[in-house]
């Protein structure tokens, strides 16, 4: 248990807390590749790096998937999951669209957070300037997907695995702040189709994001 | 010259109060009593708004940082806020050990079967986040969510843009800061220190980057505009008295050609200045800087008294003699306006109050000193150069034109019957010194950091914290439903963060015992997929709260939280008010009558606006009032003196037109009329009578009705100089001041001449100079 036992020492995170009133479940994400047949072309080059993958995820990048989303945390005793369909419209809106269990939406757009819950009757608006540790978060979905490995690299140090053929992208924060809430966020691929997302937490919790098919 | 010594006087004298509030009225009821003591000495008024502005965002953030560092060890202030960290680590403890007291949604239902199932579903539903490892931690110990419903709850601030963790201006060209200072925010000197060591902090602060990258500090707020408008008003007062001074005395020297005589004028003058202090001083314990400015520009009409003893000298004749001829005169004119000064006296208002001793005592005096003292230090043998002759039959020859007199009184008349430009000065803003840019400054830095300036507010009373916040408490759930139905667009109040003890009581007594609460949550938990003995810190949590001491002010102390309720919610003479500032009030009419059955209940709807304009509007009334029961004394005087009521209407007369025609005139250019014209009639008045007793003299021969002439020229030039001048200033009460007095005194003089006796009649005056 992450939590002090006596309640009344507990150290809270009353700025983080600030933001996820306003932003309960989570926000995030964005689209991903699929598709394109350019498969082998540079499968053996030994040029390939973090750049060239994320401009060819970018360029094969569809505008609308579909997702699977399964959170584990210590807090329970068996995984949670959510559907939904992630979109992307270059270069600053992202969208998480969450349709079941419940319906959820997050849009970002240029440097706000738009929140709308149905089941919790909420609908806010939240500037990404007042918080860093949000706008690292996005950041780390809308540059990797909008082809922007400076502002990428920014917020996170960033390693590569793998091959053109199966690769997996790993992003480290590198703000404390950040640091706190996410220990790394994990997109697995092959060639330019994203096929997964991981993000996990310091305490171990973490969920994944398996993308299924692309939307219509 | 009259404003050189009011500068000189105030600069050197310490005890001078510079609080405008003491000057006016202490308020009708209770409540405004209450009010405006709040007003000068309460968290309102040490509010300071800063902002550091700037190219560089990065920069400018660093800057805050350390400039908010140093503000917090300096001392001086109770709160300083910049955007970092609201809340230090044992106040969010305390905020979080007390949250079952401060949520307005704890109640028995809480706690049941149902209401937890519902929580635990939507905890659920938080954890699917991915960034669920912010919200986690909570779950456990607070599983009904009562921390952000608190924190939603108090959410009516919306807090401006951050960058880099400290607050800024949507536009990022403006970092935010605010401070409470420790010193009361009349405290004019503590407040005009303490900026200036917020100036030189700034400048060290900045002071590697100015050169690449210039930041400039602005500030705001009740005591920063206060001392600024200080500096202009001393500003302006110096420069402009020193242009009287110097035309005033450059015309004294062409008139009479001597150093010694120029050095003579003033000592009546002088002396009169020092007797009204010592009287005012004596009688009130203090003087204030208002009442020394306002009060010498009414002893100006002093400054007359040897200007007539020089103009009647001779080669022949020897100042006490010639003293001792004008001074019936002197004496009745002396009489007359110190009557109707001490109206002034006799007003409730301890403002006007002061005025009226300090020019009484001055005025005894300074005509005693002329009297007494002046005709035995006149250099022996000194006489004007110019007999004046000419003068003198200019005037005789005005005397056949006195037709024009009643035909511009009729013409002024019809000026005002034809004018729909509004006679009074409604708004009191537009009489404040206040630059537009200062205005416009204040506006922008309280909309950004979102601290409006509040218009209506109601006031809650109660013999203790607790009953205000109980009736408080009352009063929210009546404007609830105008809020909902759009008569309000909001409003704040002290209970919303620090509920009264029965209210918290109350919350306390509908937290379940643990059996109760434990079966509940079993029970609730069936099915979902939590785990068994994860809500054991939820359970001890209630278990403690049921018990603790209620919160009260203490527990907020030092923080932004703590300064909103230091200003919601205080003491004053023993009893407890709690102000419920109230937003978007859309008809201020209905919403009176909608608080109509609360009244009696120590609950009272004000509109500061509409209050603080009443309340000018009641001095000036006063002060009219006061003036017309002048008048009337006047006359009675003049009368009983002159014995003929012919020539009191003769004296009479062109002071009455006069100030008709002065009226007409500032009206008919657009002014409108405020507290201070009013107090420069009373001037104007006291020289005309001045005048006009002289013009209607008995002049023995032609050459000394043109030294009486002579004389009056000179004063009135003297008086046009200094208040001309005056008239010239940006502030807009000198400037009232110096417009009317200037054109009063013009107008009294010439018409008075106009008015004065013909001298083919001579037979009427008899009566002016008794044996």
């Amino acid at each position: 248990m992450t939590f002090g036992k006596s309640n009344g020492s507990c150290s809270l995170r009353l700025p983080a807390l600030f933001l996820i009133w306003l932003f309960l479940p989570g926000p995030a994400p964005m689209s991903l590749a699929q598709s394109s047949p350019q498969s082998e072309r540079e499968a053996g080059s030994t040029g390939w790096n973090v750049e060239q993958l994320i401009k060819s995820l970018a360029k094969n990048r569809q505008a609308e998937v579909r997702f699977e989303e399964t959170a584990f945390s210590n807090l329970l005793t068996q995984p949670l999951k959510t559907q939904g369909i992630l979109r992307f419209t270059p270069p600053t809106g992202l969208e998480k669209h969450i349709t079941a269990p419940h319906d959820e939406r997050y849009l970002v757009e240029g440097d706000t957070v738009l929140f709308e819950s149905k089941t919790k009757g909420t609908n806010r608006t939240l500037s990404l300037h007042d918080s860093p540790a949000l706008r690292a978060f996005i950041e780390a979905f809308r540059s990797t997907l909008g082809n922007d490995v400076i502002t990428l690299r920014r917020f996170y140090s960033v390693t590569l695995q793998g091959e053109p053929r199966r690769w997996v992208l790993i992003l480290r924060p590198l703000d404390k702040a950040v640091q706190e809430l996410v220990e790394s966020i994990r997109f697995s691929g092959e060639r330019e189709q994203v096929s997964s997302i991981e993000i996990l937490a310091p305490d171990g919790d973490r969920s994944v994001m398996v993308i299924t098919t692309g939307a219509q | 010259m009259v404003l050189g010594f009011g500068a000189w006087f105030v600069a050197s004298r310490t005890h001078v109060e510079a609080e405008l509030s003491r000057l006016l009225p202490e308020g009708a009821t209770p409540t405004e009593r209450l009010l405006l003591t709040e007003l000068r000495t309460g968290a309102t008024g040490r509010l300071i708004i800063m902002a550091l502005e700037g190219e560089d965002a990065d920069l400018l953030a660093g800057a805050s940082k350390q400039f908010a560092a140093w503000m917090r060890e300096s001392g001086a202030f109770q709160y300083v806020g910049n955007g970092e960290q609201a809340w230090t680590k044992e106040e969010r403890e305390r905020l979080f050990q007390y949250r079952y007291v401060l949520s307005s949604s704890v109640q028995a239902s809480t706690f049941s079967r149902d209401h937890l199932r519902d929580s635990l579903e939507l905890r659920l539903s938080d954890l699917t986040s991915p960034l669920s490892s912010m919200v986690k931690e909570l779950i456990p110990v607070d599983p009904t969510g009562e921390l952000i419903k608190i924190l939603q709850a108090w959410m009516t601030w919306t807090a401006p843009t951050r960058h880099q963790g400290v607050w800024f201006s949507s536009d990022l060209r403006r970092a935010l800061l605010l401070a409470e200072t420790q010193a009361a925010g009349f405290d004019m000197e503590s407040q005009e220190q303490l900026q200036g060591q917020i100036r030189e902090a700034f400048r060290r602060v900045t002071g590697a980057s100015t050169a690449a990258a210039p930041v400039h500090l602005v500030m705001t707020g009740p005591s920063i505009i206060a001392v600024e408008m200080q500096q202009t008003i001393q500003h302006d007062v110096w420069r402009l008295s020193l242009w009287a001074t110097l035309l005033v005395t450059t015309f004294l020297f062409v008139s009479y050609g001597s150093v010694s005589i120029l050095a003579l004028s003033l000592l009546p003058l002088t002396a009169a200045i020092l007797a009204g202090i010592a009287a005012v001083d004596l009688a009130f314990g203090f003087i204030h800087g208002m009442t020394l400015a306002f009060g010498i520009t009414l002893l100006g009409v002093v400054d007359d008294y040897p200007i007539h003893l020089f103009s009647h000298l001779t080669r022949e004749s020897r100042a006490p003699a010639v003293m001792k001829e004008i001074w019936p005169t002197m004496r009745l004119g002396v009489v007359a306006t110190a009557l109707g000064f001490s109206a002034l006296l006799l007003s409730g208002f301890p403002g006007l109050s002061q005025l009226g001793l300090f020019a009484v005592v001055g005025l005894f005096t300074a005509a005693c000193v002329t009297r007494w003292v002046l005709p035995h230090i006149v250099p022996i043998g000194f006489h004007t150069r110019r007999e004046g002759l000419h003068v003198a039959q200019w005037v005789d020859a005005l005397t056949r034109a006195r037709l024009v007199v009643p035909l511009v009184v009729v013409l002024a008349i019809g000026s005002f019957i034809w004018s729909d430009t509004p006679l009074w000065e409604q708004d009191i803003a537009n009489l404040s010194p206040i630059s537009t840019e200062m205005k416009e400054r204040d506006q922008v830095l309280r909309n950004e950091l979102e601290v409006p300036d509040v218009r209506d507010l109601i006031v809650v009373e109660g013999a203790s914290e607790e009953e205000a916040l109980q009736r408080s408490e009352t009063l929210a759930l009546a404007l609830d439903p105008l809020v909902e139905k759009g008569e309000l667009a909001g409003y704040d109040f002290a209970a919303r963060y620090l509920p009264s003890r029965k209210t918290q009581q109350a919350r306390q007594a509908s937290l379940p015992d643990r059996e109760t609460l434990e079966r509940n949550l079993t029970s609730a938990m069936r099915g979902l997929p939590f785990k068994s003995s994860l809500f054991q810190p939820f359970l001890d949590a209630t278990g403690k709260a049921k018990t603790q001491e209620p919160v009260d002010m203490q527990a907020f102390r030092g923080t932004s939280l703590g300064l909103k309720l230091d200003s919601l919610l205080f003491m004053h003479e023993g009893r407890w008010a709690a102000v419920v500032p109230l937003r978007g009030v859309t008809d201020r009419q209905k919403f009176r009558e909608l608080l109509m059955p609360w009244r009696g209940q120590e609950v009272s709807y004000l509109d500061l606006k509409e209050e603080s304009n009443r309340m000018v509007s009641l001095y000036r009334n006063e002060t009219l009032r006061l003036l017309g029961w002048g008048v009337l004394s006047i006359g009675l005087v003049l009368l009983v003196g002159l014995r003929a009521p012919v020539t009191v209407l003769r004296v009479m007369l062109p002071i009455g037109s006069a100030i008709v025609v002065v009226a007409a005139v500032l009206h008919a250019v657009g002014e409108r009329f405020s507290l201070f014209h009013i107090a420069s009639f009373l001037l104007v008045i006291g020289l005309g009578l001045d005048y006009a007793l002289f013009f209607n003299r008995r002049h023995g021969t032609l050459a000394e009705r043109g030294r009486t002439v002579y004389g009056l020229v000179v004063c009135s030039t003297t008086t046009i100089l200094v208040f001309g001048v005056l008239a010239l200033s940006q502030i807009p009460v000198l400037r009232a001041i110096g417009m009317t007095t200037a054109l009063g005194s013009l107008a009294c003089l010439v018409f008075a001449a106009l008015l004065a006796e013909s001298p083919e009649k001579p037979f009427l005056l008899a009566a002016t100079s008794p044996k």
